[in-house]
């Protein structure tokens, strides 16, 4: 914590004559400015007693977030009226270890002058001088990692880092945000809808514009990896807001997947599974299938498929593990299968699916005809078996494919498979919409960033609201868990 | 989880007692229930203000800094901030060398910068931390456009994003057609800067024209200024073949480079063979095929390349004589046409006789008035079927042989710009097709040979 603040002072030593003529070229725009505290009256708390309460709010945030919410919301005060638990967010206080509701607080104010207070919800800091919250860096430092320690890798851009990258770095155009079009270079939406989910794919973006892949030293011809490079570099870094054409990317893949090479429409899906592969291939993947690969799609996208064979005979399970890139969900068996249980229902309604029946139906027990599955137990005999898929790990971004594109997915913004004590909570990231018929149409994706999302149409870019996605007739989806740890 | 809250909080107390009579029930789940909307509200309430707060906090700290640098700048001292925009600054109070400045909302102390007050008081304008202009509050068109109040001030260039059918996020209209011949496009160059340099001039005339025109247009020469510098959605770029060289309209180019990389046609399934049974590395054949593109003026080169570049092409009829020297227009020289000329004479007549129309056709395209740019796209359009790129060289050299073997190869054999034609963006459509016809009578000069 110390570090923290150190680093507006390491700003400033920083600013030797020698940044300055560095500078001159390009105004210091690396020093951002920002605001050392959250406000005056935090600044003077920090004077006195900046570490203790630091670690006590860390304390606070830790009780928020990783007891159960019937601590932080039970109210406790000294005089004694304990035991409510409330709904309503509740105030913590950070210099005494009582909880209050919101008027109790402000009480509180007034007989003990404690002016701080944690909010139950979000952690967030109040400020009673202030009447407001407040966002003190420091703080919300550690509001953002829950109270518990900081990673590792956090403390490595202090010091001589920080001031490595303040003299060497230029700052990109503001207008450089990522969104872009990429033109239709003739049937080829299918590629950019693809690019566009990884390109809206923040721990791809991190690995790329992390200089994850330098295209300079790359010697692979016609690379995909480096044309992947180059995508984000024109999307990150320049300021331009016209369309871009991906020709390196697609001769990359035309060239390395004859399969969907040509002048014709592919399946979005398809390809997506050829370029995660190529990439993996390109960004230092082992194909040694047993030791699980490093590389930036494995680590994002795979998860690993448990499927467990059970002999009826025997009772003897088999267990495989497959590393999967994606969750393929029949969404036409689920459809009838609903349709069956509830004949009245009227008809829009059936034809809504929720992801959910989908995921349960994928690792519902199946029954393998004879003939597919050769017991070794039973001495080798073909045998009745039932197979149950379930999910052994989900990846950090999970991405949900449907095989059938015909039905509306009415879907939740966020789902938490319960294969498993769900691991992640997932935030909906990305989109694919395939619209036409089956073998010929296009595809337009929708991807978020930040709060808003957009729909990218070829080389077109509009604002959409969350309604219009989530109404939206999904092909492909790609989830992101809200919380890596 | 205001659900979760629900089941760990009131729920399990209210349960074990026994039974509830109906009254309480409601009472109690309209509670649950008016508590959970509280914090659903509480929530996203809570979340704008931490994003609006922190903009401000952003905001003033860049102003005292921006103030601290121009202070910096009357009184030289050695500091982390350097000049940026001293005219942004607001007027403030500056000490001596060490440089306390103060701005509404902050104060700069060597370095150090604390806010004063709360910043979404003091602090009503946004300022980019970046280039330390100030932000735009509305989009500039489309829903909840507004206009800044000083159209001259200058922004920074992140806008909000508009909303505005048939334009995209950055308010640029959609492109409405999709190909534009260079011929077009020019045209529109030159009647926007015409404008540009018209209104401008207006403007300065009468400043205080009072009329109503004049006024929009100063409205709109400033929205003009705000949009900061770009092609537009509506602009389709070209782009050349990192193969062959040749420049395409972007739209265009898998139809192309499914040819080029000989991907398609007959030819391919035999390249794939070809591949299997040669290298098994990614790069085959085709790669070389790309080389001829290049310029080397050596005629074996030229007759590889050929053979390479022809196997894409398929469909059309072949042509009776293999005409080796088709295929790169770039290289044939005009006595090499000549010679070819002579030799496949009877195969072109054909040909000769389509280009022949097509000359006509340029000529009488040439006679109207150039501006109407329909009709000239329309005559591309027709030639590409037998012709390429003899329509779009320039419009003074029009097809300058007489029709001849090259006859198809003529459009192919783009005489003296030859050279330069990777860099010229041309039509491709142009391009394309002829290429097609060509490689395939090099085809079938070389599956007859």
């Amino acid at each position: 914590m110390d570090s923290i603040t150190v680093t507006p002072k390491s700003a400033a030593t920083v600013a030797s004559p020698k940044v300055i003529k560095t500078a001159k070229s390009f105004p210091s725009l690396t020093n951002v400015p920002y605001a050392a505290y959250g406000c005056e009256h935090v600044q003077e708390l920090f004077k006195e007693k900046r570490k203790i309460s630091q670690q006590q709010y860390s304390l606070l945030l830790q009780t928020i977030f990783e007891k159960p919410h019937a601590v932080s919301q039970m109210r406790r005060s000294p005089n004694g009226d304990a035991g409510r638990p409330s709904l309503l967010p509740t105030y913590l206080c950070l210099q005494c270890p009582y909880v209050y509701s919101e008027e109790q607080r402000d009480k509180h104010w007034q007989l003990k002058g404690h002016a701080f207070s944690v909010e139950s919800r979000s952690g967030y800091l109040y400020c009673q001088e202030c009447a407001d919250f407040i966002y003190d860096p420091a703080m919300e430092e550690i509001r953002l990692q829950k109270g518990r320690r900081k990673r590792k890798l956090d403390e490595y851009l202090n010091g001589e880092d920080a001031r490595q990258v303040t003299t060497n770095s230029q700052s990109v155009p503001c207008r450089a945000n990522g969104l872009r079009g990429l033109y239709n270079m003739g049937q080829t939406c299918f590629m950019s809808v693809i690019m566009q989910s990884l390109v809206h794919n923040p721990l791809v973006r991190a690995f790329y514009l992390g200089e994850g892949h330098k295209n300079v030293d790359c010697e692979k011809e016609s690379c995909t990896s480096c044309a992947m490079d180059e995508i984000f570099t024109e999307f990150y870094s320049v300021e331009k807001t016209e369309g871009y054409g991906a020709v390196n990317m697609l001769m990359g893949s035309w060239n390395s997947a004859q399969a969907l090479a040509g002048y014709q429409q592919q399946d979005a899906h398809e390809y997506m599974q050829f370029l995660f592969h190529a990439l993996h291939t390109e960004n230092g993947g082992t194909s040694d299938s047993k030791s699980s690969c490093s590389c930036i799609i494995h680590k994002t996208f795979y998860g690993k498929l448990q499927s467990t064979v059970t002999c009826e005979k025997c009772k003897n399970t088999t267990i495989a593990y497959d590393p999967v890139m994606d969750l393929s969900l029949d969404v036409r068996n689920t459809a009838k299968k609903r349709k069956m249980d509830k004949t009245d229902g009227d008809a829009a309604q059936s034809r809504d699916i929720e992801l959910r029946d989908c995921l349960e139906r994928f690792t519902a027990k199946e029954k393998l005809s004879t003939g597919e599955y050769t017991c070794q137990n039973c001495g080798g005999e073909q045998q009745n078996a039932t197979k149950q898929l379930s999910i052994q790990k989900l990846p950090p971004a999970l991405s949900i494919h449907f095989k059938v594109s015909r039905a509306r997915a009415s879907k939740s913004s966020s789902t938490s498979p319960n294969e498993h004590p769900p691991s992640h909570i997932y935030e909906l990231s990305s989109v694919i919409v395939h619209k036409g018929k089956m073998d010929s149409g296009h595809y337009v994706s929708y991807s978020r960033e930040g709060n808003d999302w957009f729909m990218f149409d070829d080389s077109k870019v509009v604002l959409s609201s969350e309604s219009d996605v989530l109404g939206a007739q999904a092909y492909l989806l790609f989830y992101l868990a809200r919380d890596l740890d | 989880m205001s659900q979760e809250d629900a089941a760990d909080g009131s729920g399990p107390s209210e349960n074990s007692k026994l039974q509830i009579s109906q009254s309480t029930f409601s009472s109690v789940v309209t509670s649950v229930f008016e508590d959970t909307m509280y914090n659903i509200i509480h929530d996203v309430v809570l979340q704008t203000h931490r994003s609006e707060k922190l903009l401000r906090m952003q905001s003033a700290a860049t102003q005292v800094s921006m103030a601290a640098s121009s202070s910096q700048l009357q009184s030289p001292h050695p500091s982390s901030e350097t000049p940026t925009k001293p005219s942004n600054s607001l007027p403030t109070p500056t000490t001596a060398k060490i440089g306390k400045v103060e701005t509404p909302g902050a104060t700069y102390n060597d370095g150090l910068i604390t806010l004063k007050g709360n910043p979404l008081r003091s602090t009503p304008q946004i300022y980019c931390p970046q280039c330390r202009l100030p932000r735009l509050l509305y989009p500039l068109s489309g829903v909840g456009a507004q206009m800044p109040d000083d159209l001259n001030a200058q922004y920074c260039t992140r806008h909000p994003f508009v909303s505005k059918s048939g334009h995209d996020v950055y308010g640029m209209p959609f492109p409405t057609d999709q190909a534009k011949t260079k011929k077009e496009r020019e045209l529109i160059k030159q009647q926007a800067r015409a404008e540009k340099d018209s209104t401008p001039a207006s403007q300065n005339s009468d400043p205080q024209g009072g009329t109503q025109d004049s006024e929009s247009v100063q409205v709109q020469n400033g929205i003009n200024k705000l949009q900061p510098q770009s092609k537009g959605a509506n602009y389709i770029p070209w782009h050349t073949c990192p193969r062959c060289k040749r420049s395409l309209l972007i739209t265009r180019f898998a139809q192309h480079l499914e040819k080029c990389l000989g991907i398609s046609g007959r030819q391919s399934s035999r390249n794939a063979m070809a591949k299997l049974s040669g290298q098994n590395g990614s790069m085959g054949s085709t790669p070389m095929g790309s080389r001829p593109g290049t310029p080397g003026p050596g005629n074996q080169g030229e007759a590889k390349g050929q053979k390479r570049d022809r196997d894409d092409d398929d469909g059309d009829e072949l042509e009776d004589i293999p005409l080796k020297k088709v295929k790169k227009r770039q290289y044939v020289k005009k006595a090499d046409r000549e010679r070819l000329a002579a030799q496949s004479s009877s195969e072109t007549l054909a040909n000769s006789q389509s280009q022949e129309k097509l000359e006509k056709d340029k000529d009488k395209n040439k006679d109207k008035d150039k501006d109407k740019s329909v009709d000239k796209e329309r005559i591309v359009l027709k030639m590409k079927p037998s012709q390429t790129s003899v329509p779009t060289t320039k419009e003074g050299t029009p097809a300058k042989r007489p029709p001849k073997p090259g006859g198809q190869n003529g459009s192919k054999v783009k005489p003296e710009n030859g050279k330069r034609e990777r860099e010229s963006d041309k039509d491709d459509d142009a391009e394309n097709t002829p290429k097609k016809k060509q490689k395939v009578s090099d085809e079938a000069s070389s599956t007859a040979s």
